[in-house]
């Protein structure tokens, strides 16, 4: 008998497998990929929670097994990549803090940071439990790996803002002090804080995952880490737009798994075109408005602030996120378009 | 670079007023579990590690090259094929059953992230579930080189995909831990009971099994992981804390279901490594001293701490101490075809050790394994033997571990039936009994092997039932390491002659 050159699962692809695939493959055992069907072992107390929210989706694909990571992260790939990134930002803070940075910052900058980057560890930390739901409802074991390490990024970048509020803070004794009042109350953040409180319940995987993923986060994430750091930049901080731009490359890669993801769904079933479509049009309004509530800060309208306006922002984010969905053969909801 | 806990604290206190939603919405008690209190019962928590994803990475990526660097220099093929045979089929056990439960606990570990009470908690519970994701990578890329050489290694992998009669065993242990449970009960099932309590077992015993064994890999395997555990593991403390203020009876009643339900797993995990599958003289201690020391010692410290009771079994556990894992490992010696590993019968030497260290029971259990090597006697050893020394009758299973029937001893079985709703349940020990009597409504509707055989779900021929139910074939079932030929064996029956 010819001798078994790698795991029973693996055999068919009749080749070696590379690394990802040895530590990625069928992790999960109650899904039917296995030998022993679709089953929980006992009654556990989340039997019908998994009924209604995993296997009764409308999103439906015969293997999610098949889904890739386009960057195949292993868990060592992961914490490389993630390390080489925090040495990159650890040098940006470094330099802030030995070259009196703060210190030089306009007072209408320090007021946008109080007011717009400060706060977003609460949104930041709400999008990080999203992740996390994603990861536990989702019926594959690759799908599982890639929401979790998007949880670990999201507690990254609310790490990072936590830390620059803090050095801001030596030079500023209590600045952005009222971060969570400005969650709760400032109508610039509410939109987005009923968006995410909307999302927390939102609890059918697919949908969560579609309304977090290929709505919400792209807009946000966006706005919040691209066009924030021109905005900075223009402002005299170009050191945030070089932290923004390390937080944004997680960004990134979170749209590019989703569309991997999105990708092989409409592949495996012309079907979930439809419902991918139905859930954009329900959470497209929603994520849009919560994106219009920070335009002020982009139009030079902030109270207190005075800055030029950053011309063609809402416009910009427009044609960014049609240019997201058109990829997977998607489109933003009419009523969710930014200029309307 | 600022201190950790200048900044740290701005990061780790971030729940707000729910206004939009509700905050039982948002934490339905089905997922974050009882009690259902609102935050301002649990905007205290706090644990002591207080770990920065900056540190994490860093520190979990020199781990890893750690790891690898010591397969690279001691963990290849050539030196896994120098183990002794007793201990590489350890390492199967512990290969089939570590990397997909560890994977059970990402999910597990998500629900925290997700339906912890507190974001300290959520945040802590994050580098959980990447923590477990590490230690599913791990096993399964160390042990993927073996199965080319020993196609048993391929259970690294299949063991939780098959059914297995131990395999469901372990689904039915972890898919309540872990992969089907609310957040509460996984931080004090898992967190608390598994990860503080009994982790050093694994994690501590094994390792010393490992490191006099010469299995460098498997060693610092385990160590690595190890220290991912003993951060994580800080969660179940301060959940506890608030649940005891609250509910002190459901606290008592988790740690003791969950006490009793890893004592079973681990009993047969460790317990079988290290006084069967471990050379004699690479043995440091006899389970029940590490049990006694490591484990024992230090739980009922943590219970004191708590103001909480020994488990009202403790006096059976103390007794199952002397006997469970002897009982078990003759029992799956009997049936070592519905395996994917090998044993062996402890040699006269070993018997003597085994003795010494069991005074209690070990009698009746000499006199099993007598009966074991007298059967080998009159068929003489070989492979073509294996099967004449061999239960054929399907032992009974425990409706609640859905491990065979093996508590008590080979003179006073302890196992005890139940008639509810007009169906017969039967469980090898009292604990058992009261966990099932407890929440009912989670066990009931399981069907144990013999059930399914007997609905015609699974095979009712052993050999067909080896193969396309336990997933078993000809090269893989478990057997005889030396085919009952050993030294003293043969020795005795030469002199016999």
């Amino acid at each position: 008998m010819a001798q078994q050159k790698t795991y029973w699962h693996l055999l068919p692809q009749k080749r070696m497998p590379t690394e990802y695939e040895i530590v990625t493959s069928k992790l999960l055992c109650y899904t039917g990929e296995g030998f022993t069907g679709k089953r929980f072992e006992l009654d556990v107390p989340l039997l019908d929670w998994y009924k209604r929210f995993q296997q009764d989706s409308p999103l439906i694909c015969a293997s999610w097994e098949k889904f890739r990571d386009p960057r195949e992260t292993t868990y060592t790939k992961y914490t490389e990549i993630q390390r080489d990134k925090e040495i990159f930002v650890d040098g940006i803070l470094e330099e802030i803090d030995s070259s009196g940075y703060d210190g030089r910052l306009l007072p209408r900058w320090l007021h946008v940071l109080s007011r717009v980057f400060a706060p977003f560890r609460y949104p930041g930390h709400g999008l990080q439990m999203l992740a996390a739901y994603v990861g536990q409802m989702a019926p594959g074991g690759r799908i599982v790996i890639a929401a979790t390490l998007q949880a670990g990024d999201e507690m990254r970048r609310v790490q990072r803002i936590a830390y620059r509020v803090r050095q801001l803070q030596h030079i500023y004794p209590g600045f952005a002090s009222d971060s969570k009042a400005r969650w709760q109350t400032d109508a610039l953040w509410q939109p987005l804080r009923m968006a995410i409180e909307k999302l927390l319940i939102c609890y059918d995987w697919a949908e969560a995952f579609v309304a977090l993923n290929l709505v919400l986060k792209p807009l946000i994430d966006e706005l919040f880490m691209n066009h924030l750091s021109d905005l900075a930049l223009r402002e005299g901080d170009y050191l945030l737009g070089r932290i923004l731009y390390s937080l944004n490359e997680d960004c990134r890669w979170h749209r590019e798994w989703s569309q991997a993801l999105t990708r092989m769904v409409i592949e495996d079933s012309s079907h979930n075109v439809g419902t991918l479509q139905g859930w954009i049009e329900k959470w497209h309004p929603v994520a849009a408005r919560a994106a219009q509530a920070v335009a002020p800060l982009f139009e030079g309208k902030l109270e207190d602030a005075q800055m030029p306006p950053l011309v063609g922002v809402a416009q910009k984010l427009d044609k960014f996120y049609r240019g997201y969905l058109s990829d997977m053969g998607l489109q933003p909801s009419i009523s969710g378009t930014l200029l309307s | 670079m600022l201190n950790r806990d200048e900044w740290l604290p701005l990061a780790r206190k971030l729940d707000w007023d729910y206004t939009y939603v509700r905050e039982d919405e948002v934490f339905p008690q089905v997922i974050s579990g009882h009690p259902w209190l609102p935050h301002s019962e649990w905007k205290d928590w706090e644990e002591s590690f207080k770990t920065s994803y900056r540190e994490y990475v860093h520190n979990q990526y020199e781990k890893d090259m750690a790891v690898y660097a010591v397969r690279d220099a001691v963990g290849r093929l050539e030196n896994i094929q120098k183990l002794a045979a007793p201990w590489l089929n350890s390492l199967k056990v512990h290969a089939a059953a570590l990397p997909l439960a560890e994977f059970t606990g990402v999910i597990g570990s998500l629900r925290g992230a997700r339906f912890g009470r507190d974001s300290a908690w959520r945040t802590m519970s994050t580098f959980g579930a990447l923590d477990e994701y590490r230690h599913t990578q791990i096993p399964l890329l160390l042990f993927h080189q073996l199965v080319r050489w020993d196609s048993q290694f391929d259970w690294a992998h299949k063991f939780y995909h098959t059914n297995n009669w131990f395999a469901i065993a372990a689904r039915h242990f972890f898919d309540e831990l872990t992969l089907g449970q609310n957040a509460i009960e996984f931080a004090i099932g898992t967190n608390f009971v598994l990860e503080t309590g009994f982790t050093n077992l694994q994690f501590v015993g094994l390792a010393s099994l490992a490191r006099e064994s010469s299995d460098h890999m498997f060693e610092r395997m385990v160590t690595s992981i190890q220290t991912d555990e003993a951060r994580h593991a800080q969660i179940g403390h301060p959940v506890l804390e608030v649940l005891m203020k609250h509910d002190p009876e459901y606290v008592q009643y988790l740690l003791d279901k969950w006490f009793w339900r890893s004592w079973r797993t681990f009993s047969i995990l460790t317990g079988v490594s290290t006084d069967y599958l471990t050379a004699l003289e690479q043995r440091p201690y006899s389970f029940k001293e590490f049990m006694e020391e490591w484990i024992i010692d230090q739980y009922v410290r943590m219970l004191d701490e708590f103001g909480l009771k020994k488990p009202w079994y403790w006096n059976i556990f103390e007794d199952e101490l002397d006997i469970y894992h002897h009982m078990i490992y003759a029992s799956a010696y009997t049936y070592r075809a519905t395996l994917w590993f090998d044993f062996v019968i402890p040699s006269p030497a070993e018997r003597k050790w085994l003795r010494q260290k069991y005074p209690k029971y070990w009698d009746d259990m000499d006199a099993v394994w007598e009966q074991v090597i007298e059967r080998w006697r009159t068929t003489g050893p070989g492979a073509a033997n294996e099967f004449a020394v061999h239960g054929t009758v399907m032992p009974t299973f425990c409706d609640l571990c859905q491990l065979p029937l093996s508590g008590g001893s080979p003179r006073k079985n302890t196992a005890n039936v139940l008639t509810r709703d007009g169906r017969k349940y039967i469980f090898c020990s009292e604990p058992c009994r009261w966990i099932f009597l407890r929440e009912p409504e989670r066990y009931a509707n399981h069907k144990d092997l013999v059930k399914r055989v007997l609905s015609g779900e699974a095979p009712a021929e052993f050999t067909n039932l080896l193969t396309e139910y336990f997933r078993l074939t000809p090269d893989t079932w478990g057997k005889d390491v030396y085919h009952g030929a050993y030294d003293w064996l043969e020795a005795k029956k030469a002199s016999v002659a």
